[in-house]
């Protein structure tokens, strides 16, 4: 059952379809939250906080656009509202980090890209890498490659311009080819 | 899609995030069914003791019109001159019926019906809400 059919079943008044939608986006939402937040009771908290958001707007929730988008808007905003509370000087900070980043990083240049994909260290590595970028930066590309959002999806979610978060994207995938050099054609 | 984003994709693939130390799922639906809750039961109760309110109200209403409505003096035939009232007892019905003040007692058993019928319904769910939590 499609999310479009258990949407429409809900709202005429089957419970059990919202309890499936539920079901259906615990596990990537959960997933993204925590890569935001790096906390597994933060992430519980605020996935359950995300869900009840969801349900209190539900009525709101226009059926033309795609619901996976949305949830992931409320999951994101959840995740800001807490990060703005929680820490406002470092949140505040975080845009900064974008610019600074590679400048105090160098390129590990053992890490090539055969080894890459079947190397489990590299994911390590790509995990560690990533918690160097920015929060958007992070955000963009774990919808971008992780959830497999469009980049207009993502600008959705994100509530930002299009060309805002192209232009992040471009810069987070510029700073990480650095990590993650192309295939050399063959000798 | 050069090579390093197909790359990305697969990496990221592979990447899994923990999981929740409890049933996440349940744990949202339990949330989001005492939130619910939490919302029906004060307008719930409220609507209820309106509903109450309204009901003493017309049953005050309802004495008043029985007693400008001469049916106790009628009534009170029976005990005065129940000859009479045994002798012409069709009449007797008749304007006792008569002097009934009808609508009044329909106002107030259609209130006092709803409130027992909402109360039932009232209970009903507060067991199935409370097993559920």
């Amino acid at each position: 059952m499609e999310d479009k059919d258990l949407i429409s079943s809900y709202l005429a008044g089957n419970e059990k379809s919202f309890e499936r939608l539920i079901d259906r986006y615990t596990k990537p939402i959960f997933g993204f939250i925590f890569r935001l937040v790096k906390d597994l009771g933060i992430a519980e908290d605020l996935t359950q906080e995300t869900f009840l958001k969801v349900w209190k707007n539900f009525k709101k929730f226009n059926q033309e656009k795609n619901f996976r988008t949305w949830i992931f808007a409320i999951a994101r905003n959840t995740v800001w509202d807490f990060l703005r509370k929680k820490k406002p000087i470092l949140f505040a900070e975080l845009e900064l980090k974008e610019e600074n980043f590679l400048k105090n990083n160098l390129v590990d240049e053992k890490f090539l890209p055969d080894k890459i994909i079947h190397d489990a260290q590299a994911i390590e590595f790509l995990e560690e890498v990533l918690k160097k970028l920015s929060l958007p930066q992070q955000t963009i590309l774990w919808l971008y490659f992780k959830e497999g959002f469009t980049l207009r999806e993502i600008s959705e979610i994100l509530g930002e311009s299009p060309n805002t978060v192209k232009s992040r994207y471009q810069r987070a995938l510029k700073e990480l080819k650095k990590f993650f050099p192309e295939r050399r054609d063959a000798p | 899609m050069d090579f390093t984003e197909k790359q990305l994709f697969k990496i990221f693939s592979q990447i899994e995030s923990p999981e929740p130390r409890f049933n996440l799922t349940e744990a949202v639906i339990q949330r989001i069914r005492r939130r619910r809750f939490w919302l029906f039961m004060p307008l719930a109760v409220s609507v209820w003791i309106s509903l109450a309110i309204f009901l003493v109200f017309l049953g005050q209403q309802l004495i008043a019109s029985f007693s400008n409505s001469g049916f106790f003096q009628f009534l009170s035939l029976i005990f005065f001159d129940a000859e009479a009232v045994l002798l012409y007892w069709q009449s007797f019905v008749f304007s006792l019926l008569e002097t009934l003040p009808v609508m009044s007692i329909l106002i107030f058993c259609l209130v006092f019906l709803s409130l027992l019928f909402s109360l039932k319904i009232f209970v009903q769910g507060l067991k199935k809400k409370l097993a559920t939590i």
